[in-house]
């Protein structure tokens, strides 16, 4: 079923509040809190064009998610309401890592919350240039928030959603992610190697052909010489393709994480197996049905490939 | 066979075998899933919902992921093919494959 956009409904309203901050790039979202964190290190503005730099959970329980992912990853959550905004950032040892928005679920429609996957771009308008010239949607914006920086969010030829952000205060510099941080990101398409065209054209990717066990193709995309994401073929029911991105949070023992997951009301959607990296990942809904991924990786790096 | 009502003639065409086996090829393939087209239902603006209406359609599929199912990055220098034809532009076969950042944070 196809609804009028949010942006269509409230277009008058927006206009004013566009009109009322224009900005040297364009309309800017005066009403949203400027609580934003700070992506970068104000003191070493860095880019990283195709690095997963934030993600957003869109929930119709925040205090359930809040539950959820504090008691399991330890996040802390510092809230942002206003009248037309119940949202919270969620930080790991005070950084931030990612955003809960409490909406309600369309009514009368089988929806399901996900997490959304902002990716880094240095030129929101240019990306989404090119990303509409190779097939993509644009689904909101691009819009300017300040002390955050230009978004949009789109959908790649499949279907899968995504968003472009070129923060304001740079990129998160290049760590490894510490147990409670996201560690990957993968895109789980029908058609892995024509939507590594698509991204390679949006991030300048360098794209990897990795072999898998099971003929499943795998793609690894990477920038500046650092593995960012992978594409692959969408696993299950070939007639239920849902293209989608999944991002998965760094844990010490997946077992153990999926098994507290489910203590705090999610559930498993696959089971702790072992990954190409010898380290086991498994997938988890919380607990109102957004799935997200567990990933061990243990810190000896170079120790090779799990065969 | 047909049918008359009061505004006209109604055909009903007898049913084929090959529509019987679209309909049942449809049935077994559990084809009637939900769009994932996002159309207009996709609002992602943080004011006006931050980041809005985006949610997925129902009943993700994850059920195929078999044991050699793999999605995580490799570890440095891992093997990588080599396949003509591709859509994309791939690294000269002399350049390693990447892994994900190995630098412990505080460290520069």
């Amino acid at each position: 079923m196809i609804h009028p956009p949010r942006w269509f409904r409230h277009s008058s309203a927006m206009a004013l509040l566009g009109l009322l901050s224009m900005g040297a790039n364009g309309p800017m979202v005066a009403g949203v809190p400027t609580r934003w964190p700070s992506l970068g290190d104000p003191k070493h503005v860095e880019h990283h064009p195709g690095k997963m730099i934030w993600a957003d959970l869109v929930t119709p329980d925040l205090v359930a998610a809040e539950r959820f992912y504090g008691g399991l990853f330890g996040w802390t959550f510092e809230p942002i309401h206003s009248a037309a905004l119940v949202y919270a950032v969620a930080s790991f040892d005070g950084r931030p890592v990612g955003g809960l928005l409490q909406r309600t679920l369309p009514v009368g429609e089988q929806r399901q919350p996900a997490w959304l996957t902002y990716f880094a771009v240095r030129d929101v308008d240019a990306t989404r240039r090119i990303a509409l010239k190779e097939g993509a949607k644009s689904l909101s914006g691009p819009t300017t928030y300040a002390g955050r920086g230009r978004q949009v969010v789109l959908a790649d030829p499949e279907g899968a959603v995504f968003a472009v952000l070129a923060s304001s205060t740079g990129d998160p510099s290049d760590f490894l992610a510490v147990p409670g941080e996201w560690i990957w990101s993968s895109l789980l398409a029908r058609d892995p190697a024509r939507d590594a065209a698509f991204y390679q054209k949006l991030f300048d990717y360098d794209v990897f052909d990795v072999p898998d066990d099971d003929g499943a193709e795998h793609m690894l995309f990477s920038s500046d010489d650092y593995a960012r994401a992978s594409a692959n073929t969408l696993p299950g029911n070939p007639c239920r393709p849902h293209p989608h991105w999944l991002n998965f949070v760094r844990v010490t023992d997946a077992g153990a994480a999926a098994a507290k997951a489910v203590a705090l009301g999610g559930r498993v959607l696959v089971k702790p197996h072992l990954d190409r990296h010898g380290g086991k990942a498994a997938i988890i809904a919380d607990p109102t049905g957004a799935p997200v991924g567990l990933m061990e990786w243990s810190d000896n790096d170079g120790k090779g490939e799990a065969k | 066979m047909s049918l008359n009502f009061p505004v006209g003639k109604l055909d009903i065409v007898p049913w084929k075998p090959t529509a019987l086996a679209m309909l049942l090829l449809v049935v077994l393939c559990g084809c009637a899933y939900p769009g994932v087209s996002y159309g207009g239902a996709v609002a992602v603006d943080y004011e006006d919902g931050y980041p809005g209406d985006y949610f997925e359609p129902y009943g993700f599929e994850y059920g195929g992921w078999g044991g050699g199912y793999r999605v995580g990055p490799p570890r440095h220098g891992g093997r990588r093919l080599e396949r003509p034809g591709r859509p994309y532009h791939a690294p000269p076969p002399s350049r390693p494959m990447p892994s994900i950042p190995s630098r412990p944070r505080g460290r520069r």
